[in-house]
């Protein structure tokens, strides 16, 4: 099909994400997609694309784009400046959207009507540089929908903010450093007395919040392994993994235990 | 492990019969309804699926064992330059010659337990003389084809990536394997 938009400045660490490339991990597929899931799928039904369609994620800095031809948008996710946010656009051939940075959050989505076209790799269309799928976006990519446009659906956006709940326990207080990114958020606050590791790694999956020897945790992101030897002492709820990844280095991360899950151990 | 995830555990050390049998197992349980995917582990099979899905699984594994089939693999013979980074301080540690911890790690075969991401191999138990602690905190980056032992546990690096473990050689090609075939290093 023919390309829907031209990039002419990509943000920091912008690729194609979907939900994420599950029943792989047999293979080595981690489970890589949207660090924000939920602001992707509204962003995608805003647009008019199938809820888990493939979008454009959006890191770090200003971010530029041009409409080749005309066709349904939506931006979601950490809120930028320089473009309607939350909402169905109907952008013309030749209109540019000039993009701020994220003013709060991490994480922003573009999508298109019908989805962003990528290559299917084990069932999903999710860059994962470190495995080797897909290309980081830069200068002069061409965007083109997989489908044709859906009729947009109404659909408001998630919370970006809120206490987040673990299965587990992690006392003390906890703020996001300085050493995040696709893989991991490292956590800094309190120090924790660290056990050994696991003899054998074990299977990890996004949410997992391993401690390190050195005492420090890390919540474990959507290219997080998918095993680890470090010690894991709490699990994200999935529904609230997005809240710590579009947090930022120094913001305070609430956790609250959640008991609600039946104890299977026997 | 959370509202996603069911870590099913074997206690004791892994086996190549227990590998067969966890192989075997995950296939049986990736087939259920609902189930997005089952995998095993050194001792473990992890499955995903939402948690009614998950408490499907569970109720049903008792009833599982006769109905699987242990799954049989394939010797992948890999050469290995041992010139890692850390064999010195592995010598260092392990108060051994260099020879007696290359004869030490190439004299049997080990058993493919799982593959990570990206593409790193997991390789049954080392002899317990070359055993060895995990670095504190990762390398940011090891290089392709890096033969490494952590704990009790050697593998291969089948792609550049973060690690903790103490290297000791390198492969000269990437075994294309998959859980319950065995690797047999070959000094070069």
């Amino acid at each position: 099909m023919n390309a829907s938009l031209k990039i002419i400045r990509p943000a920091v660490a912008t690729s194609i994400q979907d939900q994420g490339r599950f029943g792989s991990r047999a293979a080595g597929f981690s489970r890589s997609g949207a660090m924000d899931p939920a602001s992707l799928e509204t962003a995608n039904l805003l647009a008019g694309a199938a809820a888990d369609s493939a979008g454009l994620e959006l890191g770090p800095g200003p971010f530029e784009v041009e409409i080749q031809r005309t066709c349904l948008i939506a931006f979601g996710g950490a809120i930028r400046d320089g473009a309607p946010w939350w909402e169905t656009i109907e952008a013309r051939a030749g209109m540019k959207f000039s993009l701020s940075g994220p003013l709060d959050g991490n994480w922003s989505y573009l999508s298109i009507g019908g989805g962003v076209a990528a290559q299917v790799i084990h069932g999903s269309r999710s860059t994962n540089l470190r495995e080797g799928i897909g290309n980081p976006i830069t200068t002069g990519d061409l965007i083109s929908p997989a489908a044709d446009p859906r009729t947009p659906a109404p659909a408001g956006p998630p919370p970006m903010k809120g206490p987040v709940r673990i299965f587990g326990s992690l006392p003390g207080e906890w703020r996001v450093s300085n050493r995040i990114d696709r893989m991991g958020y490292q956590l800094e606050g309190s120090m924790l007395a660290s056990g050994p590791g696991a003899e054998w790694s074990e299977p990890v999956l996004p949410g997992c919040i391993q401690l390190y020897p050195s005492g420090l945790p890390v919540v474990l992101m959507a290219e997080g392994s998918t095993v680890g030897g470090y010690r894991v002492v709490a699990v994200v709820h999935s529904a609230d993994l997005r809240l710590i990844s579009q947090s930022r280095p120094g913001e305070r991360v609430d956790f609250i235990e959640d008991d609600s899950l039946p104890k299977l151990t026997s | 492990m959370g509202d996603r995830g069911l870590l099913i555990r074997f206690e004791g050390d892994p086996s190549s019969e227990l590998t067969a049998y966890l192989v075997g197992m995950a296939a049986k349980i990736a087939a259920q309804a609902g189930v997005i995917d089952a995998a095993p582990g050194h001792r473990t099979v992890l499955v995903e699926g939402s948690t009614e899905t998950l408490m499907e699984v569970a109720s049903k594994l008792e009833d599982m064992g006769p109905a699987i089939t242990p799954y049989r693999g394939k010797i992948h013979e890999v050469p290995v330059r041992y010139d890692g980074p850390d064999l010195s301080w592995i010598c260092e540690h392990l108060e051994l010659e260099t020879e007696e911890i290359i004869s030490l790690h190439s004299r049997f075969a080990f058993d493919v337990h799982l593959i990570g991401s990206p593409g790193f191999i997991y390789l049954s138990e080392v002899d317990e003389r070359i055993a060895l602690p995990r670095l504190d905190e990762p390398r940011m980056s090891v290089p392709a084809g890096a033969v490494g032992i952590g704990g009790r546990q050697t593998g291969i690096y089948g792609k550049s990536r973060p690690g903790g473990w103490r290297l000791l050689g390198t492969a000269s090609n990437i075994p294309d394997v998959v859980p319950g075939d065995k690797v047999l290093f070959k000094p070069a």
